[in-house]
């Protein structure tokens, strides 16, 4: 099998540096930039090709670890708080839209504030 | 942060006086809404967790730890003593790996040395619980040291209460051993002695290699609690002439609840079984062992290897930038411990004239300890930095900082940076430190009336 070329090599480094970046805690994410980065200058100067390809591999491997394990240490508590707060936030907007027609008929505005009011609270809770 | 809905709620409350009375709920519902998006709003801003810097009570666990345990929580979840049909079989297989390829390896110890347990707390309980009684009827006396961990303390205080005798070593000022007094101590009726290799509040090693050849020489088995040394430094059973030693999975960025003890065969050591059953783990612990909790300490126990001298650097040269910093800016800072034979990772320091409870609180956005985790409870200075003879004042001032694989130069800098801030601060409103300024020595001061 052909030895992995510097073209390859660069383009699982850069791989490997994207995907690091999206872990969501920041011990991991800084170890993970930090390793990668350290493990690849490190045997920057390998030059037999049976070693290369062994890196090459063991490098694979850690990239799925990696894409793997960013998914799985997304830290969920966070998520479903913004999650909820965009909900919120965007039927808000929607209504302020509706709010905007305050000048014409008063009345109609209220009933559809009155509408919109018990669907802000039915969204949020 | 935007909030429209506030717009939206006071727009309401604004035509609130022309809405009919049955809409006047909405009113309400519509402020307490406002209400718990303030709320949120205000525990996402402390949800901002604080720096870790306690890697000697826990590590957090390695995501490739993580990676290799997955699989047998989820899909090879068969027990790994069912002998009889392919689940029990993949168990198996993956549990003697970790036995075999990555604990054993790494203490260069046979995988049939290897036993699994919940933790080194119970690794150190069966190994002393279980020597001294299996020899009890012609030897009668243990030896550990005052340093070591409360378990093993707690466990040779029930000896004590079976009959046997104990002798606690006291240590130097700098926290090492001292050989002399340990050869004196040893005794014909003598079945063990039980030293730590790294001390989990002040970071000293211990000179395990002459212990083992002083124990090795009187035929006296030597047990020594390595949680906090393992994967941190080399350590090898043979070359060092260890007879029983724990390991902990959660101090090596492994799972929480899962240890393992070595316990040599050649020549045998014999221990009475503290866990009685069906026999697994030839006897001497019996239980299911928890697959994946095995295949994770194998895990952090292979990654530790190959890691040890980035990690080993890293960690000095993060630890010698912390006290280093520390240090050059504020006066009157002791490090605990001897300052070589240590492991650069825990570092304990006394700052004079400071109530270490105190500076805890102050500096709360750093996760820090003054002592070990099980002593941290109780309002007693530690028991360790007594039995290092120091002063009682200071004992009451001492912070641990742990660093470890995942410390960063940001947060050790961030940290130094607000522990000299708030010593300076807490200096300032302490009288002792005034009186000190002025030239006052405190030792010559009557406190009390006689």
């Amino acid at each position: 099998m052909a030895s992995s070329s510097r073209a390859q090599v660069i383009s699982l480094y850069r791989t490997m540096l994207k995907e690091s970046q999206k872990f969501s805690s920041y011990n991991y994410r800084t170890y993970a930039l930090r390793r990668v980065r350290d493990a690849f200058r490190a045997n920057g100067k390998v030059e037999d090709p049976v070693t290369v390809e062994r890196l090459m591999e063991e490098g694979r491997r850690t990239l799925g670890v990696i894409q793997r394990q960013v998914r799985h240490t997304t830290d969920t508590q966070h998520t479903e708080t913004r999650q909820r707060q965009t909900h919120t936030l965007s039927f808000c907007v929607v209504l302020g839209f509706c709010f905007c027609q305050t000048n014409k008929n008063v009345l109609k505005s209220l009933s559809f504030c009155n509408f919109s009011g018990f669907c802000v609270i039915f969204v949020s809770f | 942060m935007l909030s429209p809905s506030r717009t939206v709620s006071s727009r309401l409350l604004r035509t609130g006086s022309w809405l009919p009375l049955w809409l006047g709920s909405v009113r309400s519902a519509a402020s307490s809404l406002q209400k718990e998006l303030i709320k949120k709003r205000e525990l996402e801003k402390d949800e901002l967790r604080p720096l870790y810097m306690d890697f000697q009570a826990t590590t957090p666990m390695d995501p490739r730890v993580l990676d290799a345990m997955l699989p047998y929580q989820v899909n090879y979840y068969g027990n790994p003593h069912s002998r009889t049909h392919a689940y029990g079989w993949e168990s198996e297989s993956a549990m003697e790996t970790a036995r075999k390829q990555q604990v054993a390896d790494l203490i260069g110890a046979d995988p049939r040395e290897i036993i699994f347990t919940s933790g080194a707390t119970e690794s150190n309980n069966m190994a002393i619980k279980g020597v001294a009684r299996f020899y009890q009827a012609k030897k009668r006396h243990v030896i550990t040291t005052q340093t070591e961990h409360k378990c093993v303390l707690d466990s040779c205080r029930i000896l004590e209460s079976e009959g046997f005798s104990v002798t606690y070593l006291p240590v130097r000022t700098d926290g090492l051993l001292d050989l002399e007094l340990l050869e004196a101590s040893i005794r014909p009726d003598t079945s063990l002695v039980s030293v730590m290799t790294v001390n989990n509040e002040i970071g000293v090693k211990q000179p395990i290699k002459e212990i083992g050849k002083i124990c090795r020489s009187k035929g006296v088995f030597f047990h020594t609690d390595a949680a906090q040394a393992i994967g941190k430094i080399p350590l090898n059973v043979s070359d060092w002439k260890i007879d029983l030693m724990s390991i902990s999975g959660h101090k090596i960025y492994g799972p929480k609840g899962v240890g393992a003890l070595y316990v040599r065969r050649r020549p045998r050591v014999r221990l009475e079984p503290l866990q009685n059953g069906g026999g697994q783990e030839r006897g001497l612990r019996s239980g299911t062992v928890p697959t994946p909790l095995a295949v994770g300490l194998g895990a952090a126990c292979s990654i530790a290897q190959q890691e040890m001298e980035y990690d080993h650097h890293r960690v000095s040269m993060l630890a010698n930038r912390l006290v280093q910093k520390i240090m050059s800016e504020i006066p009157d800072v002791i490090m605990n411990g001897h300052p070589e034979q240590r492991y650069p990772g825990c570092v304990n320091l006394s700052f004079a004239y400071v109530e270490g409870e105190s500076l805890l609180m102050a500096l709360k956005d750093v996760a820090l300890s003054s002592g070990s985790a099980c002593t941290s409870a109780s309002l007693e200075p530690s028991y360790v930095l007594r039995a290092i003879g120091a002063d009682e004042d200071l004992a009451h001032s001492s912070i641990r900082f742990g660093i470890g694989r995942f410390t960063t130069e940001d947060e050790v800098d961030y940290t130094a940076e607000k522990c000299i801030q708030q010593v300076r601060r807490l200096r300032e409103m302490s009288p002792l430190w005034e009186m000190v300024q002025e030239g006052i020595d405190l030792k010559s001061i009557k406190w009390t009336q006689h």
